[in-house]
């Protein structure tokens, strides 16, 4: 077998920005040498995003004093005896646009439900579904009492929609197979209207049975991609085939169009990872290795992704649309100002919140240099990840409140919000209970280390813990169910390893910042009055009979008792909330 | 200091640029140019014949019948077009007195049958695509598209009206000022019938009644400096492109902007209110007023550079607050250093002389910034 490389280059090519990090081996660890970034190069005046990949090489070399590139401007591969260049390059992407999918099912709850989750969990979004049990979507209206019957809203939409992909889903395997074949025929018909330069190719992840007559309907006239069953029986969904396959067709149709890939893809001979993909396996490796319930967010310029991962199970959410760059007027359009604003103190006004917003979907790669700024883009954050933590809702199996670790990396890091403040706009948007850590990834490098683990997992894991995730602190969201005359729900004891000793009374309604640095641990007893629970049916690791008692990490931020309930009380009053969430600011040190 | 200077976004304000750009179709059709032909703005260099309506039919539902009897009842076969009123498909009832049958709602073609479902296309108005840059055809890809390559007066946008996926909305009229000061806010009243296919240029911004108002008279187009924020959705309803330079809020137009245009007041322009910030298909709205033909380079001449460089005295503008709108210049000798912003963050800047604080140079974030000119 191969060495593995030892020095890997690596770049990120994201929406908005491209972010190139050098990874190598410092007394005998893994570290990363250096990052940088700059504006990604796909449009206009560039048309070639390895114009944007060299200029963060050439701010690399300026920065570790090592030459990377040669005077062609090629990868100097592999490292020389000297330190120039590297052993290998690798490269992820996300700066390709979302597909757009129609999904044809024949039960709103069942299968189109199962081919909606596969979507959700690929850069793809839903301009159509039609449902056949749903009113809108039958297949037209019926000859009756001597009259004919007339044509089918649903399919006249579809058949002018021209998606990136249309998606069959229906019945249950050894099911029915008539019903699918009447949809074949609306989709060939739809085919072969269109002409041949742009039919869209359709997935089909129905009834298996009904996989061969489909094909006889519709393959010679479209590409037909044939997957597992998104709903092999009634009571099982299974999105991933359909999933794999849109992110196939997502890399064929987009990402390798990025302009300028094909050089990429020249210089990284084991391909390029969509961000996500590679994000996943950062998720999937800090559950498997802690043994955690790891929720990981990438707030990213042009889409936003949620993953869950513990050790049985693994899902994951991309937000194609909307986003905290170039999605944020969307997001506004979507969400509506108010909501954005219930988030920010009396000082904002709306018009100039809103034209922030709109501002910063113009040039998602400005770095805002003011507090302000920073606090109504985390608004605007906060609503995001509420709408994103939604495409999840229909998962009974998915349990957000019960997550270990939160890991965030994206834009609002590179925009430089202080940990305090996005710590809280994590905790306002998210409805995580119990007690938890939360980590940054403060370099925005964790995405494309997922890439780096396929060339050398040893050096991915080593400059992921050492460099990249910084723990902002630990999280104590009690359950609570306040009684009248109990005013004070928790009462806290910290004892610092360095020494002394620090007690609080933590009031229904309020948060709490206690300092614990970077690094620093504490014995940290929280004494609960009868109204306080500690997560799911009340167990969470080092709670007994009320009171958790454990020694926990600091962080950047500290610790964060959040003692405001869940779900997060809202005053009706837009002005009365704003006062509150300024409470909230200061209260959490944001 | 920063050794290595990446190089910032850009804008293109210039009196002369010679640029390229394609024309496309919505939906192959036929392109009507040839290489090498000169091609006036309003010409059509392609055309297609997009549906009006797509009719999408279970042909067993609408005069119920099995799949297997469907090819006997049809009356029309694809590809066959068809009159209003016309029948397309029918079955004999009561015992073959009567017939049931399905008539053609406007006349159109049979696109697809395909077993029970056919797709009837409603004809529609043929769809044409101007050149909209008078230029000289450089390039045809058949039955989709015609490259375009012009010279003459550009001015980007920061954001324009057309909504990707939809219509595009573009004009070519004569630029008119209406009011010349640099932050003048478009009054209903200041618009009178002569503005009608005119490109109206706005220093400051526009009022909801404006923008009525200009619907009404029919206006070409609007290039402004800046849009309130509560107007943007009323802006993509519109018909006529606008085209906002600076941005959302209030902001003049910047300095490099408003001196062009004025300039250029009273002579023919192109609008494009296309807004596509990423992908494939990115582009940016523009305001484009070609050269007189004696004035324009051959076409094997040297083209202009069509990127800004970094370079001393370099004309930038800021893009976010507090310089938004402003435009400054980068000093005889630069360097990139890092700074600490009010907000905490350590970001690479550059000292800028801001034009409204001359003879002060102000460290400024680097990512804030754009060249342009």
């Amino acid at each position: 077998m191969a060495e593995s490389p030892t020095s890997i280059l690596f770049a990120d090519i994201g929406a908005a920005a491209t972010k190139v990090g050098l990874l190598g081996l410092v007394a005998g660890q893994y570290r990363i040498l250096g990052a940088t970034r700059t504006p990604t190069t796909a449009a206009a005046p560039y048309h070639d995003v390895m114009v944007g990949v060299r200029q963060a090489i050439m701010q690399l070399q300026a920065l570790t004093g090592r030459r990377l590139l040669d005077r062609q401007g090629d990868l100097i591969q592999p490292a020389r005896a000297d330190g120039d260049g590297a052993d290998a390059f690798t490269a992820v992407a996300s700066a390709a646009m979302p597909l757009r999918t129609a999904v044809i099912g024949l039960s709103r709850d069942y299968s189109v439900t199962g081919a909606l989750r596969a979507v959700n969990s690929a850069y793809a979004f839903v301009e159509h579904t039609i449902a056949v049990d749903e009113e809108s979507g039958r297949w037209g209206t019926t000859a009756q009492a001597g009259r004919a019957g007339g044509s089918s809203d649903a399919v006249e939409k579809l058949a002018l929609l021209q998606p990136d992909v249309i998606i069959m889903v229906g019945g249950t395997d050894g099911g029915a197979v008539t019903p699918l074949l009447e949809m074949a025929n609306i989709v060939a018909a739809i085919g072969a209207a269109l002409d041949p330069t742009q039919r869209p190719p359709i997935i089909f992840a129905g009834n298996q049975d009904a996989r061969s007559q489909v094909a006889e309907r519709i393959g010679s006239l479209m590409e037909l991609r044939a997957v597992d069953n998104v709903l092999p029986a009634l009571d099982r969904l299974n999105p991933g085939p359909l999933q794999t396959e849109l992110e196939n067709i997502y890399r064929q149709q987009r990402v390798e169009k990025i302009p300028g890939l094909a050089q990429l893809t020249a210089w990284a001979p084991h391909g390029i990872l969509t961000a996500a993909d590679s994000f996943t396996r950062i998720a999937e490796y800090l559950a498997h290795k802690f043994q955690l319930r790891v929720l990981a967010i990438d707030l990213g310029a042009g889409a936003t992704t949620l993953i869950h991962a513990d050790e049985a199970q693994l899902k994951r959410a991309i937000f194609a649309e909307w986003s905290v760059g170039y999605g944020l007027a969307q997001l506004v359009d979507g969400v509506g100002m108010e909501k954005i604003m219930r988030w920010l103190p009396p000082s904002f006004e709306v018009g100039p919140v809103h034209a922030q917003l709109l501002n910063q979907a113009l040039h998602p790669t400005v770095t805002p240099t003011r507090w302000h700024d920073l606090t109504a883009l985390n608004a605007a954050g906060r609503e995001l990840l509420i709408k994103a933590t939604q495409l999840w809702q229909d998962d009974p199996a998915l349990t957000l409140r019960d997550s270990d670790l939160i890991l965030l990396t994206g834009a609002p890091l590179a925009q430089g919000s202080k940990p305090a403040a996005l710590l809280l706009m994590l905790l306002d948007a998210l409805d995580v209970r119990g007690i938890y850590s939360v980590a940054a990834d403060t370099m925005g490098l964790a995405p494309a280390l997922g890439a780096v683990a396929s060339l050398n997992a040893e050096a991915a894991a080593q400059a992921l813990e050492s460099d990249c995730l910084v723990t902002w602190g630990t999280v104590f969201v009690p359950e609570l169910a306040p009684r009248s005359g109990e005013p004070i729900v928790l009462n806290v004891q910290v004892q610092p390893a360095r020494g002394g000793r620090l007690e609080a009374e933590i009031k229904y309604g309020s948060l709490e910042l206690i300092p614990l640095g970077e690094g620093e641990k504490a014995q940290v007893e929280l004494r609960g009055t009868g109204s306080v629970r500690w997560g799911k049916n009340g167990t969470v690791t080092g709670v007994k009979n009320n009171v958790f008692k454990r020694e926990v990490q600091g962080g950047t931020a500290g610790l964060l008792i959040d003692a405001r309930g869940r779900p997060l009380p809202f005053i009706e009053n837009l002005e009365r909330q704003r006062d509150k969430a300024q409470e909230w600011m200061w209260e959490a040190g944001a | 200091m920063i050794e290595f200077i990446p190089q910032p976004l850009q804008t293109r304000v210039t009196a002369n640029a010679r640029i390229r750009r394609a024309r496309r179709l919505p939906i192959p059709g036929e392109v009507s140019g040839a290489l090498g032909m000169r091609i006036g703005a309003q010409d059509v260099i392609a055309r297609a014949y997009p549906p009006k309506m797509r009719r999408a039919l279970s042909l067993t539902r609408v005069i119920g019948v099995t799949e297997a009897e469907v090819p006997k009842r049809l009356l029309k076969q694809v590809g066959d077009p068809v009159e209003a009123r016309e029948i397309i498909i029918a079955k004999p009832i009561n015992f073959g007195v009567q017939r049931l049958v399905y008539r053609a709602p406007e006349a159109g073609q049979i696109a697809a049958i395909q077993g029970s479902w056919m797709i009837l296309d409603i004809y529609g108005q043929p769809h044409d695509v101007p050149a909209l840059y008078r230029g000289t055809i450089v390039h045809v890809e058949p039955r989709q598209s015609g490259e375009i390559e012009a010279q003459g007066a550009l001015v980007q946008g920061a954001w324009g009206s057309s909504i990707p996926g939809q219509a595009a909305k573009e004009a070519v009229g004569v630029i008119k000022w209406l009011n010349k000061a640099q932050d003048w806010i478009l009054d209903p009243e200041s618009i009178e019938a002569d503005a009608r296919g005119a490109i109206l240029i706005v220093g400051g911004g526009v009022t909801e009644a404006s923008l009525q108002r200009a619907a009404e008279i029919q206006v070409g187009g609007i290039v402004v400096g800046s849009l309130a924020p509560e107007l943007r959705q009323t802006a993509l309803q519109l018909k006529f492109p606008l085209m906002v330079t600076e941005g959302f809020g209030f902001y003049p137009m910047s300095a490099p902007v408003y001196d062009l245009l004025t300039v250029l007041s009273g002579q023919e322009a192109a609008l494009n209110g296309c807004y596509t910030p990423r992908g494939a298909a990115a582009a940016r709205p523009e305001l484009f007023v070609p050269l007189a033909v004696s004035k324009m380079l051959p076409s094997d001449a040297p083209r202009e550079v069509e990127r800004l460089e970094i370079a001393p005295l370099a004309r930038v503008r800021g893009l976010c607050e507090p310089y938004l709108g402003l435009t400054g210049t980068l000093p005889e000798e630069f360097r990139l250093e890092w700074i600490m912003t009010d907000a905490g963050t350590a970001l690479p800047a550059v000292q800028v002389e801001w034009q409204n604080t001359p003879g002060e140079k102000q460290w400024t974030p680097w990512s804030n910034l754009e060249l342009i000119g």
